[in-house]
């Protein structure tokens, strides 16, 4: 099954990783394969529309390729959303958060800001109103990492701690979405060195038989080895054995630089090994998927179209 | 004496625990009794410095090194425990704290409202304070997306606890408050459902008994934050530039008289020595043509280095554009897991 068969696809990861840009690059792949696509930012985040072009964040989704829609989501957005929708009380929720007592009473109920957000996701797949889009297709940008688990889990709390009401139903409906695996998998994305993918591979083990589906691993930022295992058959390791006897000090120079990549590398791959490894035993479905390294100071709109390209046959049969 | 507090903000995954047990060494390098205290269960961390971080009482970390005539301890945040202590210390009878404690929605709410986290980790630092044990304590502060969350949310949980929104929430006020916050409160109760609007309420209430306590003891940590002993410093990596979050972050300790220490950018790539001539002899055996590619490659590893490098320089550059100091951490190759990789990162922080 591919992961655009999907209805939710969360990408997770640790902040710097990329998790933005992948997000963004699967939105465009999925849309590529003819799918209604809308990626989604959260708490307020409008870095996809922008750097499609937007001059402001739009909470209504707005088109950045064929097929493809960019929101940006915010607690207070979808909590007024949910009253006009849901309670038919619209006019009246902004000025519930806006009352000082009401305001701090809300801001302190643990999740509701999550709850809000994932219920608008969970609201525009599976019961869009008359006029919305229709998506096939939700990727949402998680949080980082540790928030992810934590945001995905407070559905389940919320329902616990509610009984009856509205709340309760919304944290009903998207408990259901997120366990459903047939409807919602999770992209992990890390970077090919030694702490990222740690991190990742903490997730990975700390992701319990409720959680979502992990249909894909990318490893983003990747660049050929600075010093290759070997070249016309001569290895890195009698190369480093003729130097280290050789006198000259800029060679020595040259080999203590060569180590410090070699070691890195090797961290990297290390960890990497140890990832791939328990993917394979947990989550035998899940595919692992590298991306070419591009400049992050200066991404653009072409480089994320670039790596949708790397990312059409993500988990396809090969 | 006030002891010197240093915190440590930024986002998740930038090496914020790592940097906060390398100010905690270099504190300890200088001679001064340290506790470090961490939020993330990051057991490399906890395994490299040799304790279990299980209990919620600093454990000290053993430095085998005898030129270190410091210590080094560090701590645990556990929110549940946290929040027993404040209400103990904070009740006006130990009846009225068992009261609080005992009450199921206490139990099921406290721990889980939005900012309980970070409430507790400066309770916790105020503890620490006045247990009068210490000459530096570090926080390192929980994951978020975005460092100024650490500022915000103890604000969340502050405001709920002033008295007139409790009084207000738990019907307690009478007559006080105007049709428009009855209105809101119906509202609110249909929106969040009864059961857990009185849940709510109910723990609200059995707070509100120590709502004037729990100010004064909130100015006293303000006061403590805003003095001149304590530091912030915001942890980056440093290919990540100087964005509006930072901007606002440091804003907003000043706003609040905050002492703003500084960036602290992680796994910064330090510029190679120079070379002058690569031109090694190939070792019986090897085929020449093979030897020629190696040098090629390997000649060609200096300036890539030194691309790095300068990358890292220029983006250490844009932090500091600012006016503000940054302090760079240089890279480890797998991750700084040990106390003498800790050692090496506490040399480049600011000196006491």
């Amino acid at each position: 099954m591919s992961v655009f068969s999907r209805r939710l696809l969360a990408v997770a990861g640790k902040g710097g990783v990329g998790r933005t840009t992948v997000a963004a690059a699967l939105a465009l792949a999925a849309g590529a394969r003819g799918r209604r696509v809308c990626v989604a930012e959260l708490y307020g985040a409008w870095r996809i529309q922008h750097l499609f072009g937007a001059r402001a964040r739009s909470y209504t989704p707005i088109p950045i390729a064929p097929r493809v829609d960019a929101m940006s989501l915010d607690a207070v957005d979808c909590l007024d959303d949910f009253g006009r929708k849901k309670l038919k009380i619209g006019a009246l929720v902004k000025a519930l958060l806006h009352n000082r007592v009401m305001g701090a009473f809300l801001d302190a109920v643990p999740g509701l800001h999550d709850l809000q957000q994932l219920g608008k996701i969970e609201n525009m797949l599976m019961e869009p109103g008359p006029g919305e889009p229709r998506y096939d297709l939700v990727v949402l940008d998680a949080p980082a990492t540790g928030h992810s688990l934590t945001m995905l889990a407070g559905a389940r709390a919320m329902r616990e701690m509610t009984v009856v009401g509205p709340f309760h139903d919304l944290a009903h409906r998207i408990e259901a979405l997120l366990d459903d695996h047939a409807r919602t998998g999770l992209v992990l994305v890390t970077l090919p060195e030694a702490l990222p993918v740690r991190e990742a591979l903490e997730l990975v083990e700390a992701l319990g038989p409720d959680a979502p589906l992990l249909d894909a691993i990318v490893v983003n930022q990747v660049r050929p080895a600075s010093v290759p295992a070997e070249i016309a058959g001569v290895p890195w390791e009698t190369v480093r054995a003729a130097l280290v006897t050789d006198p000259n000090p800029d060679v020595q120079a040259v080999l203590a630089t060569a180590d410090q990549f070699v070691l890195r590398q090797h961290a990297a791959d290390r960890a990497l090994t140890r990832l791939t490894n328990a993917v394979r035993a947990r989550h035998a479905a899940a595919t692992t998927c590298s991306l070419p390294s591009v400049d992050v100071d200066q991404l653009t709109a072409d480089d994320v179209r670039a790596l949708a390209r790397s990312l059409v046959h993500l988990g396809d049969a090969t | 004496m006030t002891p010197q507090v240093v915190v440590t903000c930024g986002v998740g995954g930038v090496g914020k625990t790592t940097t906060a047990a390398a100010f905690g060494v270099a504190h300890a390098l200088a001679g001064a009794r340290v506790v470090v205290v961490t939020i993330d269960p990051a057991r490399r961390l906890a395994d490299a410095l040799g304790v279990s971080l299980t209990s919620h009482t600093p454990e000290r970390v053993p430095l085998d090194d005898p030129s270190i005539c410091g210590t080094l301890s560090a701590v645990m945040l556990d929110r549940k425990a946290m929040w027993d202590s404040m209400v103990r210390t904070l009740a006006p009878s130990a009846d009225a704290a068992d009261r609080l404690i005992h009450n199921r929605y206490y139990r099921a709410v406290s721990t889980r409202l939005t900012g309980s986290h970070e409430y507790m980790a400066v309770e916790l630092l105020h503890a620490l304070v006045a247990e009068g044990a210490w000459d530096v304590i570090v926080l390192d502060t929980p994951p978020a997306s975005n460092a100024e969350e650490f500022l915000r949310a103890p604000d969340r949980v502050r405001r709920l606890l002033d008295r007139r929104v409790l009084e207000a929430l738990t019907g307690s006020a009478g007559g006080l408050f105007g049709g428009a916050t009855r209105k809101a409160l119906g509202l609110a109760r249909r929106l969040i459902g009864e059961r857990v609007f009185d849940d709510i309420q109910e723990f609200l209430g059995l707070l509100s008994a120590i709502s004037e306590q729990v100010v004064a003891h909130n100015a006293a940590i303000d006061k403590l934050l805003a003095s001149r002993s304590t530091a912030f410093y915001l942890v980056v990596t440093v290919n990540h530039g100087r964005d509006d979050d930072d901007a606002r972050f440091i804003e907003t300790l000043r706003e609040r008289g905050i002492r703003f220490g500084g960036f602290v950018a992680n796994r910064v790539h330090e510029q190679p020595p120079p070379i002058q001539r690569f031109d090694p002899h190939p070792p019986p055996g090897v085929d020449p043509a093979a030897w020629a590619q190696w040098v090629t490659v390997l000649g060609a590893l200096p300036a890539a280095a030194a691309r790095e490098a300068e990358h890292d320089r220029r983006a250490a550059e844009r932090l500091a554009s600012g006016g503000d100091s940054v302090w760079c951490l240089p890279e480890v190759p797998g991750g700084a897991h040990s106390v003498s990789a800790l050692r090496r990162l506490a040399e480049r922080l600011p000196p006491r």
